[in-house]
């Protein structure tokens, strides 16, 4: 280090400023705090849709397992349905105007505002926590 | 505290006893707020990042291995932060912080160098100014808080022969401007 070298170092000193800030570490602290329940909650998600991703497997797996086992249907048999598209409309009526298909059709709905009923629920209820 | 017993701090901290990293903070966040300020256009935002250099470094505390000290770890974490924040954003000032009052009992001599020393700043302040991010952090870890060639050398991610040319052209060009103002200052 020359001459120059320890004006300019000394010159450079002047620019340090070493002060912490108040608070400084707490605002760390809670940095850290909130990047650690943000991370808590992705892996929550993912281990939500992984766990819905293997139920929708397993369930595939049953469907086509209880298929292939009593009711041996094809795909190709679903054909009947594009055959003509003329009666199109008038085939997908016939299939649920029976009083069954209907009943079915009521616990399908049912089913379904069950489900959004729940998920309003427990989206209201995780805000709530959260406040 | 000795880098033995920091290297043992940290393995505790990597051990789980995330608790202990606060006085990793203490120790070295005066370091890294300074080089920071020197950086980043202003105060707040210098804060800012100088906070997220901590986080950065709690979430990651486990890629240290101890090849180089923990502290050059922190300021390359310092370093790729301040450039990634300084990139679109021009450097408005470096605050100057103040060398300190004349005493009163001062002899003209004395006075005549501090008024010196006060010019001075303010043409390195200004000169400093107009150095790119990497440039003005080069600088500052070299004259401010003696980081050695190699030590920068792994904190910027450049070659030791690269760090040598690139000082070197920086204080030519510090030398040379400084020589200009004041000759302009003094007339």
């Amino acid at each position: 280090m020359d001459e120059n070298d320890k004006n300019l170092k000394e010159l450079f000193a002047g620019f340090s400023d070493e002060s912490v800030p108040f608070n400084f570490e707490v605002k760390i602290q809670n940095k850290i705090e909130a990047r650690l329940i943000k991370k808590k909650e992705n892996n929550e998600l993912f281990l939500q849709i992984s766990f819905a991703v293997i139920i929708a497997a397993i369930m595939s797996a049953v469907l086509y397992f209880l298929n292939f086992k009593y009711f041996g249907l094809q795909i190709s048999s679903l054909k009947f349905l594009f055959a003509d598209s003329i009666n199109f409309t008038g085939k997908i009526k016939s299939m649920f105007s029976d009083s069954l298909s209907l009943t079915w059709l009521i616990i399908g709905l049912n089913v379904v505002l069950l489900i959004f009923a729940e998920r309003l629920i427990s989206e209201k209820l995780s805000r709530k926590e959260k406040e | 505290m000795k880098r033995e017993e920091e290297l043992i701090l940290i393995e505790r901290i990597k051990a789980g006893e995330l608790n202990l990293f606060n006085t990793l903070i203490e120790m070295h966040s005066p370091k890294i707020l300074s080089v920071v300020r020197g950086v980043v256009s202003n105060r707040e935002d210098a804060e800012e990042v100088a906070q997220d250099v901590f986080v950065k470094a709690y979430f990651s505390i486990k890629s240290f291995r101890g090849e180089c000290s923990f502290s050059t770890w922190l300021f390359r974490i310092a370093y790729n932060m301040s450039v990634s924040k300084t990139r679109l954003k021009k450097r408005e000032h470096i605050p100057i912080e103040k060398t300190g009052n004349i005493p009163d009992n001062a002899s003209l001599k004395e006075q005549e160098n501090y008024m010196d020393r006060e010019r001075q700043y303010k043409i390195l302040n200004q000169i400093i100014g107009e150095l790119d991010v990497s440039d003005r952090f080069l600088i500052i870890s070299f004259y401010n808080h003696e980081k050695s060639i190699k030590e920068i050398a792994e904190i910027t991610g450049m070659s030791e022969s690269n760090v040598k040319v690139k000082l070197h052209r920086i204080k030519k060009r510090l030398n040379l401007l400084m020589g200009d103002k004041m000759e302009v200052c003094y007339g």
